[in-house]
């Protein structure tokens, strides 16, 4: 069963403002039954004149009758800023960084031809890339994030290879939704590849060596049968 | 000197262990009147055998020398090459070695 919390909080906010008042009113009317405290003057447009537990209810009420539409404001601002705060989808801020061996980094002027949002393929899709603090944010929307773990990868060219990152549900800022990670991609040579493109003897595949269906795996599982 | 040896064997153990990922790389040409041309921009994927069925988990987009790569795969796993909707090799698949680059033949489509 589905309870609106927001109306259900309403509803005992105001048994609150009625019966809120009648508890000091019941109080003077047992302890002191006979004191004639008097309360008149106008209230919401008609005319009160009252004496004694009824007058103490009266002016309370009266007090707080101005400070419920503020209090109900309260309630609704914070009920409609948890819904956007659960609504808010993740934002994800990798930091990549691009290497051209294992201690020299690229140039600054590589970096942003390679990571710019033209040219860089993402799953999920990057938003926005900050090449000055090396970082590409990307938003994953609530339902994704409701998996356990969600796979991203990053397609790069220029030798950077396509590189698969996961997202782990575990130790996530809950209240900013900011998920940081980083990521160290080393560039590989293309040197001493054999490649056909000089040398036509070098082993390759040809057409007829593709199929229209994947290989059987039998054969590499079980190479002697 | 068997002090030698043992530090030896223990560099030895540390650097099989360090070659626990492997960075894929191949090359994609057109064969056209007998010359070979590298085929840049073509999207390559990487199926990899789950054990019950083949996966497409990841893809690589060739570079201006017909160059892709596929980083961070585990040795032993058992992979191929789809491109053009044709799967490379169609016989026997290939298996990632433990080796830090494991080159695939160029694929000549």
């Amino acid at each position: 069963m589905n309870i609106d919390w927001n109306l259900f909080d309403k509803v005992l906010l105001l048994c609150f403002f009625i019966l809120g008042p009648i508890l000091p009113a019941y109080l003077l009317y047992k302890i002191a039954p006979d004191d004639k405290i008097l309360g008149n003057g106008n209230f919401a447009g008609f005319k009160i004149n009252a004496t004694g537990a009824t007058a103490i209810f009266i002016i309370l009420f009266a007090a707080l009758y101005p400070k419920i539409d503020t209090v109900l404001n309260t309630i609704d601002n914070y009920t409609r800023a948890v819904y956007n705060r659960e609504q808010q989808p993740w934002k994800v801020v990798l930091r990549l960084r691009l290497m051209d061996d294992k201690s020299n980094p690229i140039s600054l002027q590589d970096y942003q031809n390679y990571v710019n949002a033209d040219s860089l393929i993402a799953i999920p899709r990057p938003m926005y890339v900050n090449t000055d603090k090396q970082t590409i944010s990307f938003y994953l929307d609530n339902s994704v994030m409701s998996e356990d773990t969600v796979e991203g990868t990053l397609v790069m060219g220029h030798g950077f290879g396509s590189s698969p990152f996961k997202i782990y549900k575990k130790n996530l800022d809950m209240v900013n939704k900011i998920i940081k990670l980083s990521e160290v991609l080393q560039k590989v040579p293309t040197k001493n590849y054999p490649t056909i493109v000089n040398n036509s003897n070098v082993q390759h595949y040809d057409k007829s060596d593709g199929g229209r269906v994947p290989p059987l795996v039998k054969a590499l599982l079980n190479p002697r049968k | 000197m068997k002090t030698a040896i043992l530090t030896l064997a223990v560099i030895f153990m540390l650097l099989i262990k360090t070659a626990s990922a492997t960075n894929i790389r191949g090359q994609l040409v057109r064969n056209y009147n007998g010359m070979f041309y590298a085929l840049p921009g073509v999207r390559v994927d990487l199926m990899v055998w789950n054990g019950q069925s083949w996966v497409d988990v990841s893809y690589a987009v060739t570079g201006n020398d017909g160059f892709y790569f596929f980083i961070n795969l585990s040795p032993g796993t058992i992979f191929c090459i789809n491109v053009f909707g044709r799967f490379y090799p169609a016989q026997s698949p290939l298996q990632v070695a433990n080796v830090a680059l494991q080159d695939v033949p160029v694929i000549s489509t």
